[in-house]
């Protein structure tokens, strides 16, 4: 009974996200508000592009050998954003990752991204790569990179660890700038008063970069919201229903 | 057609991965093999992505970029320790002993630095952030919270005092646990997003 | 796909289809654009075509197409008339271009209209690639028009500098290739012949010299004549180089090359200065060209124009060696103001907290027992361990980094002392490959326990989830394996600890392995300080039997089996929070009145 309350539970939510996504059309905005941290990233996109200098992207670290948690593919969009944009520009974004199936998968993002704008050539394998299998030796990675004279900024986003708070303190004393976007709530206190800008709690997944996808994403930010209104009012239903005793 | 294919595989997987672990006793033997092909697939990767690695650096060394020094030092130490595990085995103590010799120290003084920038953050905070509703709160309670595990306070005795205690260290657990929630929510219709093909991380 | 891909004529590579220019060779894509239904543009533009095209239209639109037409060409032939000083040249455009937008159609007119007025079809990405490509290319007349008032303003330098000292040197511009342009070989052969005494060079009788180089003598005369110092060396008539008499076919009028209205900026170099020196040894015009120089001038700054022409002269050949040298490299970067960083404050900051957390662990090892009462979580642990038998087995889950063995270890080592005590028989398995020595470390410690092996479980996450299929199959008594690299797990424990520094590794073993776990076996928990308060709800829930975390609560615990515990390190940590509280305090006290931290300092370098 319990799984066939788990398939009821999943179809539903699917169809919510068709239905809401329906509704919504080919709004690539909605009502959403905007997140300081991804606006941020934008200007420090098109400043870098100015001046020359890229950007580090850290798609996050995790265990050795496995695959991330969902959250790690949150980053491969703002790569393929990324890489759009500093098309023309000197320096292309430098992405770095813990993770060997991620590593791969920013590869490919990366390739399928300078394929669809004919321009192949531009893409180097050295560009991204996999940069630690520990998280320790991640973050030295990353440390390693940030400092280099070419790059002007760092954005972390993913399964963030808190000793990433290294490279974002290097960042800042290089007066460059640094955006992070975890998915752990102890790294985002930790990294919180560090960085520039970070997102806090689920807002890491309120990307809203210009994608292709972003009427999709529109949806899903609805659909996130329309649960978490359901969800409050069954903890608040049931919270008043153990207080009366009924449960 | 290639990406159909690689749609088709994520939109498969996905599906009998759930449908696996819904109907257990059913699809045990089929969700075990899915797996350890996951297990083999994240290792082999991890491999290309360590072969990438030393390709990376091997680059380096060869254009002569600046700091291709440090590619060096990569380069020999994962030399050593591979071809030490290689052929002392990973289950050699003295083996061991050198790894974590290496190791143990590195990544503790990471640590340790780790706590002398979150020493200076109280400084800075303020003055990074200005005087905004979430710093004065997060600085307040971070106060708070660094005196309440000191064990000062409970080593009073007084229970009144240890049941306010417990009580104010519960707090964060509401915050944390709505935060967990939220990015529960966020990874599911993430997950869902996979599902139905909208979101391909593994290509275009 | 095909409909998406332009291909370039000229070196056939692919390209966006709303591409103008070629991405790969530069040049531009116009020969790719067809027309449908028109084969030859140039063939459109004979009259049969057009008539043809005329014929289709309805008897409407041929009126007023024929009536559009008539009336073009009465206003092109009424502003061909009106033009006065039209040559030849123009002419003859003016008759072609009637001619050619007779047979030109209206459709097309229109295109070109709206393409004039609009914006480029193409996208941001492909403007970015024209603005990279457009380099202006001045028009044969523009160019000889510069080259000429340069050659005008080297003849006039070279006059000045007979009288005056050169305080200013020219300008080098090493680095050109052999393709420098005319007017600058020109320049260099002038700068040969400055050292060889210039003959004092008069106009010959059988060469005159034309009429705007006289006026510009006398305008020079009269200036020199007029200055309030009255140098007499600018009283000297402009002396000519020999290329003089070899001037290009066209002339200019003087006044559109006379004195440049050079704005000097407030920020005066060292040149500047010396400038002034000369000045003021050469003296100010005077006149409408002096009235105007005092407009644009400072007044304590007063220079001729012939200075500043050298100096405008210095500034473009000084572009031109930056443009020449920079050329492929980044972009010059305006300098970042930086935060002034106080790192001796830093430094002695590091120092301080340093020797407060390291001073407990030289005042030696005193072992004493801690006051205070475990919490109720700490209780529930060291209650379902002493319930374990001799007969029952453990098995010890080591899931934290190397970075964190230190606190793990000290805040297990009770627990490891009751388990002992308990005569429990222990297993240990592993998340971390570097768990294998970890855990080597970790038991080495007692001597009295005997290993059984630590066994490593690859995959992280997909590793538990294989272990719980195992762990599920394994709820009747007996022995699963689970055959990947020839492990074998025993599942059959009574209890599970799980050593853990970070959340996620718990919450993984929790909502995977937690819930294939049978009720009457316990599942335990041993983490850092900053993860307990994450891991109370699922204490509260009961998917959780016990939870021990923290140093102090490590502490209590041994006061607990009634040993005591060294304090060094118990006060070592209060002594760390301690201090770090205090940052914190002082860093509100000292942050009160100061504003937030400027806008420049979060600018992207």
């Amino acid at each position: 009974m319990n799984e066939l309350l788990i398939w009821i539970a999943l179809g539903v939510v699917s169809l919510l996200l068709i239905i809401i996504k329906i509704g919504t059309g080919k709004d690539r905005d909605g009502n959403i508000r905007a997140i300081i941290a991804f606006e941020k990233l934008e200007h420090v996109i098109s400043k870098l592009l100015e001046n020359g200098k890229r950007l580090v992207i850290g798609l996050g670290s995790g265990y050795q050998n496995s695959l991330l948690s969902i959250n790690g593919i949150i980053g491969l969009p703002a790569v393929k954003c990324t890489a759009k944009q500093s098309l023309l520009a000197d320096e292309k974004p430098l992405i770095l990752s813990g993770d060997g199936s991620l590593a791969s998968m920013s590869q490919v993002a990366l390739t399928e991204t300078y394929r669809g704008l004919r321009a192949i050539e531009q893409y180097k394998q050295e560009n991204s790569f996999f940069a630690g299998t520990t998280s320790m030796s991640y973050t030295a990675s990353v440390m390693a990179e940030s400092h280099a004279k070419e790059n002007g900024g760092l954005f972390l986003v993913g399964h963030i660890r808190p000793e990433m708070l290294l490279p974002v303190d290097l960042v800042h004393n290089k007066a460059s700038v640094s955006i992070v976007s975890a998915d752990e709530p102890g790294t985002q206190a930790v990294i919180f008063p560090n960085c520039d800008s970070a997102t806090i709690g689920e807002e890491m997944y309120g990307f809203v970069l210009r994608t292709e996808s972003q009427p999709w994403l529109t949806a899903s930010l609805k659909l996130q919201d329309l649960l978490r209104i359901l969800i409050v009012i069954g903890l608040v239903a049931a919270i008043i229903l153990k207080l009366f005793g009924i449960i | 057609m290639k990406k159909i294919v690689s749609i088709v595989i994520a939109i498969s997987t996905g599906i009998l991965v759930i449908a696996a672990l819904i109907f257990r006793p059913q699809f045990n033997p089929l969700l075990s093999l899915i797996l350890r092909w996951g297990i083999t697939i994240g290792s082999m990767a991890a491999l290309v992505g360590i072969a990438v690695l030393i390709k990376t650096h091997l680059q380096r060394i060869a254009v002569g970029k600046r700091g291709f020094f440090f590619s060096l030092i990569v380069l020999f130490g994962f030399s050593v320790s591979f071809l030490g595990g290689m052929l002392l085995g990973v289950a050699n103590p003295a083996y061991q002993l050198w790894i974590s010799s290496i190791q143990l120290p590195l990544e503790i003084s990471f640590l340790g630095l780790l706590t002398l920038i979150l020493t200076t953050t109280g400084f800075r905070l303020y003055r990074l952030k200005g005087w905004t509703p979430l710093s004065i709160s997060f600085g307040i309670s971070a106060v708070v919270f660094l005196i309440i595990a000191m064990g000062y306070l409970q080593g009073l005795g007084n229970p009144t005092l240890d049941r306010v205690i417990e009580f104010i260290q519960r707090l964060p657990i509401a915050g944390g646990r709505g935060i967990l929630i939220g990015m529960a929510l966020g990874a599911l219709v993430v997950g869902i997003r996979v599902l139905i093909g909208v979101e391909r991380p593994y290509g275009e | 796909m095909s409909d998406d891909v332009l291909i370039c004529p000229h070196c056939g590579e692919e390209n966006l289809a709303s591409a103008t220019r070629c991405l790969h060779c530069g040049l531009p894509l116009e020969e790719a654009f067809a027309i449908d239904g028109l084969k030859d543009i140039s063939s459109s533009l004979t009259g049969d075509f057009v008539k043809a095209e005329e014929e289709s239209l309805p008897d409407l639109f041929r009126d007023l197409h024929e009536e559009a037409d008539l009336q073009k060409k009465a206003a092109k032939i009424e502003a061909l008339s009106s033009i006065e000083s039209t040559t030849n040249k123009a002419e003859e455009d003016a008759s072609e271009e009637l001619e050619a937008e007779d047979t030109i159609p209206e459709w097309l007119k229109k295109i070109r209209q709206r393409a004039q007025v609009e914006d480029d079809s193409s996208g941001d990405l492909i403007k970015k690639v024209n603005a990279r490509d457009e380099i202006p290319q001045p028009s044969e007349q523009s160019q000889v028009d510069n080259e000429f008032e340069d050659w005008l303003r080297q003849i006039r330098l070279n006059a000045r500098r007979d009288s005056i000292q050169p305080l200013v040197e020219e300008p080098t511009i090493p680095g050109l290739d052999e393709e420098t342009p005319s007017w600058l070989q020109k320049l260099r052969e002038i700068k040969e012949t400055e050292n060889e005494p210039e003959p004092e060079l008069k106009p010959q009788t059988e060469e005159t010299l034309p009429e705007w180089v006289e006026e510009e003598q006398e305008h020079l005369a009269s200036s020199d004549s007029s200055l309030s110092k009255g140098h007499p060396e600018h009283t000297q008539p402009l002396q000519l180089a020999p290329e003089v008499t070899q001037m290009p076919g066209e002339s200019i009028g003087l006044g559109e090359t006379g004195a440049e209205k050079i704005e000097i900026g407030k920020d005066q170099t060292k040149e500047g200065e010396a400038l002034e020196k000369i000045i003021g040894q050469v003296g100010f015009p005077t006149g409408t060209e002096g009235k105007a120089f005092l407009e644009a001038f400072e007044q304590e700054r007063p220079e001729t124009a012939d200075l500043l022409l050298l100096r405008s002269q210095r500034d473009r050949a000084k572009d031109l060696k930056d443009m020449v040298e920079n050329e492929g490299k980044a972009g010059v970067l305006p300098k970042q103001q930086k935060a002034p960083r106080n790192k001796f404050f830093q430094l002695v900051l590091y120092l301080l907290v340093l020797s407060v957390i390291a001073l407990p662990l030289f005042s030696g090892a005193i072992d004493t027992k801690i006051n205070g009462t475990m919490q109720p979580v700490s209780l529930a642990f060291f209650d379902s361990v002493s319930q374990l038998t001799a007969q029952e087995s453990v098995l010890i889950v080591i899931d934290y980094q190397p970075g964190s063995s230190a606190e793990m270890a000290a805040i297990f080592q009770p627990v490891l002392d009751h388990l002992t005590r308990q005569a429990v028989k222990k297993s240990f398995i592993t998340t971390y490959p570097e768990g294998v020595w970890l855990t080597s470390q970790l038991i080495g410690q007692e001597e009295s326990l005997t290993e059984t092996g630590t066994t490593y479980l690859p995959g992280a996450k997909i590793g538990l989830m294989n272990l719980s299929l195992d762990t599920s199959a394994a709820l009747s008594p007996g022995l699963v394996s689970s055959d990947l690299f020839g492990s074998q797990y025993d599942l059959d424990y009574d209890s599970i600890i799980l050593l853990t520094d970070s959340f996620n590794g718990g919450k993984n073993w929790l909502e995977l392995v937690g819930p294939f776990i049978s009720a009457d076996k316990s599942l335990l928990m041993v983490a850092s300080t900053q993860e307990a308060a994450m891991f109370l709800p699922y204490f509260d829930s009961a998917q959780l039997d016990g939870l021990l975390a923290g140093l102090n609560e490590s502490a209590l615990y041994n006061n607990a089996l009634g040993k005591s515990s060294s304090i060094s390190i118990n006060r070592s940590y209060q002594a760390g929070l301690l201090i770090m509280a205090a940052c914190f305090v002082i860093g509100i006290i000292t942050s009160i009145g100061v504003k937030e931290r400027p806008e420049s300092q979060e600018d992207v370098p």
